[in-house]
């Protein structure tokens, strides 16, 4: 169904503006609808020509994750922003929320089995919401709060993991990420 | 392409191929590449696949060159093994933490997943796949699943995709993109280099697009390989995009286990006992003290064990024979060992304290002299607190470790041996239920001195996190009381002391819980002596009640080294962490070095380069145009000066070329040259490219350009902070590297914009660069610096102390004291970067009148947020974004209306506004 219209180029109006500082357009959830192409995003602003998204990126991953979405080409140049995901329709939304999941994989961490530390390098052996899995920890900056009670955790490779409550992990658990916090 | 990076036969994924039990060769049986599948999933897959004949494999051109020596038995030549080539991903198809096997045959793509994967436990998941160091083997899977098949012949390419957190594998096929599988960038590396084996041929046959079919991802492909590696590249510019990963340079690219975060080097690839021996080498020269040390310590500990068997004695013999002889030699044996040992302890004592205050000493006087030869760079990458507290804490850590620690455990060993070899001998009974909860104690110590340590982990963290409030607060309580947040910081400190008072609770609880019962564990050791030893005494089984005696007496002193022992591994562990913090200092070559090194490199690096056309493009005044020509134009008349390479300058006082070819003493003329200067702080970023500029001695240029254009970056190559990434730089015509790095930076004056002015006097401060300065002199550089007048207004004059801070001075008070302190030590060329930026226009004036007496006579760059100030200018340098766009007099600039034109307009009306 996408490639009934991938001749169309790309938004004029999406390129960067004669002064040299690029405008973006803001599309309210209202103004866009959303497809899934592919493993892809085809984003049709109303009244507009659509537009291939490579990539859906959430500007503040932890903190608002919700409230805007940057939209960008195979180049990484900017095609626009989302705000007021609350006012897509429902098939726009469940295509961003499955591009979104695609994008962003960041597994729960629901026990910590094992702990260990050796030269600041944190070895924990965790059980997530996607199964088990042994991280290495460069050092404790990279275990963080990012909001009430959750906490980011960041391994040597840079996957990220979510304690989205710590207060609720057993006290074992708890005990061992309390420690480096 | 892409053939040479083939991985050579015999890799680990030989053995697992199965050469044990020489399974009967079938001609197909292929020859992985790529990482090794279990023979489980090969025979599973060879069902599927049966006796595949590459010859005949529709989209198989023939194997490439490295392949052909896979060839087997003599039907070789008729059947080639076909190639497969395989990538172990660690997510499955339900997005868990799983194997997925990705098989290239010559034929198809596969995707297989063991069964019940989603299921599966970390035998499965676990390190064996996210790293290359051996690990248990997996628990291999014996029934697969095909996920995914996409015949080879529909198969346009495969490319990368790197996210956050994630990535995936695509195929873009005939009719539409698929994803094949997912990874995690644990295996990102992995998959890249996995791409890059595949040979190129078996997606280049079905390289053109159908018609009609657009090109979904828009990628564009590559001429060679059809393997796309999308995603990061293209977003380098935000930062926030995850990178394709090259290699992985978080981990050791040996062991591939994760570097520490104070370190690029892998601890555990560099020789533990090397470590060891560093540490020890530490108290070699103090040798006949700590021998000394150590046969105390053995001495005193032997006679700790004296007194208790004097009490058999006392028991069995002096009591029973009112033997008062003998009791009198015994009192007087216990008054001789106690005094002893009074004596010998306090002489022990002071020599530790003596031997670890030496060492400590020698290694932080070793640190910090190394710490001031390190180049820039290493500070750049490094936090200020992390640094200090390897002086001052991790030293310590290696004191203790050396003079406490190393003869203590010794002195432990040798207490159990002894006390085991006397109790044996003794009764061997007795001993063996005296010594049998030995381990258990043992572990429970263990066990709970770990959990203790995180307890105060934590505390000391907490500690961390509040001094942390404070040093972040006091300093700029101004900015607090502006924004008044006074309630909200008095909240935040209360909040983290209450966290710490809870956390040393924490700790006292559990010490206070594990002592006692540890206490009690061991009482009723004792009351077991008792009971069972009574009983022998009582029937009269040859043990005596001294001997009973003996044994408890001992009991107690044989588990205090258990306990100790028990945590003797964290002793080590904390050691050596210490240890690798200091050697990683001490390893990192220090800027003499690198210099020498240059010396070595640099004249034959001269002599490779092609003497540059006689340019210099940059020094011309040009009518601006947006870009400096790199033509061929005139030299600059008047202040042309003798070019010949290299040219050792030959004024009265003029550096002397010593016999290592580098240039040591006097003063130089101050004329300064880039060559082609580029410069990066890190991977492909230029902070500068290509520069070319001249820069006559005695002239003033003015650098200007917004910010982050550059600027700091260019005048920080010139005292060498850091060296160029491509080309060079000449003062008086020889290339920096010559230069011996003190006499060049004598030569250099540098004024900032925030003027750090050392705690000390304002007198110190002066003649810091120039310790030989007499009073007048000081003084002297005080009046040109405009900075005179205020000092003498002080109580204590030029000895006024200035705080660390420089309080109780203002802005442009210590930005003169900082340009007198120029001024004196009297340099040949003068940087100024944003030197008046901070400071008032009332000061400013004052500072300007400084500035130009200073300035006069001596090479200068000036770089200045404030157009007006460079008035003066001989030339004005304009850097956008890393390179020279326009250079010329002021009055040039202005009248060709390039980027200064604008800049000075702007700031003009600004101010008329
Ligand atoms: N120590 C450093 N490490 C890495 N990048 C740096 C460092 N200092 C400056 N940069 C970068 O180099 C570029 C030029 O900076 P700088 O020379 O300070 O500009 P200017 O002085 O013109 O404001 C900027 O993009 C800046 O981010
Ligand atoms: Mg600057």
């Amino acid at each position: 169904m996408c490639t009934a219209i991938a001749t169309v180029t790309r938004e004029p109006s999406a390129a960067a503006a004669p002064g040299g500082v690029s405008t973006v357009p803001v599309w309210s959830g209202e103004q866009i609808r959303l497809q899934r192409c592919g493993q892809r995003l085809l984003a049709i602003p109303h009244g507009q020509p659509p537009l291939h998204v490579d990539r859906a990126v959430c500007p503040f991953p932890y903190t608002a994750p919700q409230d805007i979405i940057v939209f960008m080409d195979d180049e990484g140049t900017e095609l626009g922003w989302l705000v007021e995901l609350d006012r897509l329709d429902v098939e726009s939304r469940q295509a961003l929320e499955a591009v979104l999941q695609q994008e962003y994989l960041m597994p729960r961490i629901e026990r910590i089995l094992t702990a260990k530390e050796e030269f600041d390098i944190i070895t924990w052996q965790v059980v997530t919401d996607r199964g088990t899995r042994t991280i290495e920890i460069r050092g404790r900056r990279n275990i963080r709060w990012i909001g009430p009670g959750r906490v980011l955790v960041k391994d040597a490779d840079g996957n990220r993991y979510e304690i989205p409550n710590v207060e609720q992990l057993d006290p074992q658990s708890r005990d061992i990420v309390d420690a480096e916090l | 392409m892409g053939m040479t990076s083939l991985r050579p036969l015999g890799t680990p994924g030989e053995h697992q191929l199965g050469r044990r039990d020489e399974p009967p060769r079938s001609k197909g049986r292929p020859t992985c590449v790529g990482d090794p599948l279990p023979e489980t999933l090969l025979t599973f897959l060879q069902s599927h696949e049966p006796l595949v004949n590459a010859a005949s494999a529709p989209l198989s051109s023939g194997p490439p060159q490295a392949m052909q020596l896979t060839l087997q038995g003599p039907e070789a030549g008729v059947c080639a093994n076909p190639t497969w080539y395989t990538f172990c991903s660690d997510i499955d198809h339900t997005d868990h933490f799983a194997p997925a096997w990705v098989v290239c045959t010559p034929v198809r793509l596969w995707v297989v997943e063991p069964e019940s994967a989603a299921s599966s436990s970390d035998g499965r998941t676990g390190r064996g796949l996210q790293l290359p160091r051996p690990s248990r083997p997996a628990a291999p899977a014996t029934a697969y699943r095909i996920v995914l098949e996409i015949p080879l012949a529909r198969l346009l390419r495969l490319q990368v995709r790197h996210l956050f957190g994630n990535g995936y594998l695509e195929a873009v096929t005939t009719d539409q993109t698929i994803a094949v599988v997912r990874f995690s960038r644990s295996r990102a590396v992995a998959v890249e280099a996995w791409l890059h084996q595949l040979p190129a041929e078996w997606t280049a046959a079905a390289a053109k697009p159908p018609a009609g079919v657009a090109n979904p991802a828009g990628q564009a492909r590559l001429p060679a390989a059809a393997v796309v590696s999308s995603g990061p590249r293209h977003h380098h510019s935000r930062n926030r995009a995850p990178a394709a990963p090259a290699s992985n340079p978080d981990r050791c690219p040996k062991c591939g286990r994760p570097l520490p975060p104070w370190s690029d080097q892998c601890p555990y690839c560099i020789n533990r006992r090397q470590v060891l021996g560093r540490l020890l080498a530490y108290v070699r020269p103090y040798w006949p003290q700590a021998l000394l040390m150590s046969a105390l310590l053995l001495v005193i500990t032997a006679l700790q064990l004296v007194p208790t068997y004097l009490t058999k004695l006392l028991v069995d013999q002096v009591f029973p024979q009112r033997n008062v002889a003998l009791l009198i030699k015994v009192v007087g044996a216990m008054l001789a060992i106690h005094l002893v040992q009074s004596a010998l302890g306090g002489t022990r004592g002071y020599l530790t304290a003596w031997l670890g205050q030496r060492i400590v000493h020698d290694l932080r006087v070793q640190i910090y002299q190394h710490l001031q030869r390190l180049p820039l760079t290493f500070y750049d990458r490094r936090h200020t607190g992390a640094i200090m507290s390897r002086v001052t804490g991790d030293t310590p850590n290696i004191q203790n470790f050396l003079v406490n620690s190393v003869p203590q455990i010794l002195v432990w060993l040798t207490t159990l041996i002894g006390i085991g070899l006397i109790l044996f001998t003794l009764d061997p009974v007795l001993a063996a239920l005296t010594l049998l909860p030995a381990p258990l104690v043992a572990i429970a110590t263990r066990r709970f001195s770990r959990r203790v340590r995180r307890v105060y982990q934590r505390a000391w963290r907490r500690n961390s996190d509040l001094n942390a409030v404070l040093t972040d607060t006091i300093p700029g309580i101004a900015v607090v009381k502006t924004f008044t947040r006074e309630e909200y910081e008095a909240e935040r400190f209360a909040a983290k002391s209450s966290d710490l008072f809870h956390q040393y609770l924490r700790a006292a609880r559990l010490e206070n819980v594990f002592g006692p019962s540890m206490g009690f564990l061991l009482s009723l050791g004792s009351i077991a002596i008792w009971s069972y030893g009574g009983l022998g005494v009582i029937r009269g089984g040859g043990l005596t009640l001294g001997d009973l005696m003996v044994f408890v007496g001992y009991m107690w002193q044989f588990y205090g080294p258990v306990q100790a022992l028990a945590s003797v591994s964290a002793m080590f562990q904390q050691a050596a962490t210490a240890a690798e913090r200091v050697f990683e200092i001490l390893d990192t070559p220090a800027e003499r070095l690198l210099e020498e090194a240059g010396a070595r490199v640099s004249p034959q690096a001269a002599a490779d380069r092609p003497v540059p056309p006689a340019t210099d493009a940059a020094l011309l005044p040009v009518p601006a145009t947006a870009t400096i020509p790199s033509g061929p134009s005139k030299p600059a008349s008047a202040t042309t000066t003798n070019r010949s390479l290299p040219a050792v300058p030959v004024s009265s006082g003029s550096p002397a070329a010593s016999h290592d070819g580098r240039l040591y003493g006097g003063t130089v003329r101050g004329e300064i040259e880039f060559r082609h200067v580029s410069f990066s702080y890190e991977g492909d970023e230029y902070a500068l490219r290509d520069i070319n500029l001249r820069i006559h001695a005695g002239e003033m240029v003015g650098l200007v350009g917004s910010s982050g254009s550059g600027k700091t970056t260019l005048v920080n190559l010139i005292p060498r902070f850091y060296e160029p990434t491509a080309g060079e730089i000449l003062i008086d015509g020889v290339p920096l590297r010559q230069w011996d790095l003190p006499t060049l930076r004598r030569q250099i004056g540098i004024v900032l914009q925030e003027p750090f002015l050392f705690h000390g006097t304002i007198g110190e401060n002066i003649a810091y660069g120039n310790p030989d300065a007499t009073p007048l002199d000081v003084i002297r550089a005080a009046q040109a610096a405009n900075a005179h007048e205020f000092i003498m207004d002080l109580p204590d004059g030029y000895d006024s102390v200035i705080g660390e801070r420089g309080v109780g001075l203002s802005g442009g008070q210590r930005q003169r004291i900082s340009i007198a302190r120029a001024i004196l030590k009297n340099p040949r060329i003068l940087i100024l970067d944003e030197a008046t930026s901070a400071v008032d226009t009332e000061t400013e004036k004052l500072i300007q009148e400084a500035l130009a007496r200073l300035i006069s006579n001596r090479t200068t760059l000036a770089i200045a947020h404030r157009l007006s100030t460079l008035r003066n200018a001989d030339r004005i340098v304009v850097v956008d974004n890393g390179t020279l766009v326009e250079s010329g007099t002021p009055e040039q600039l202005l009248e060709s209306g390039g980027q200064f034109a604008y800049l000075w307009h702007l700031q003009t009306e600004l101010s008329r506004a």
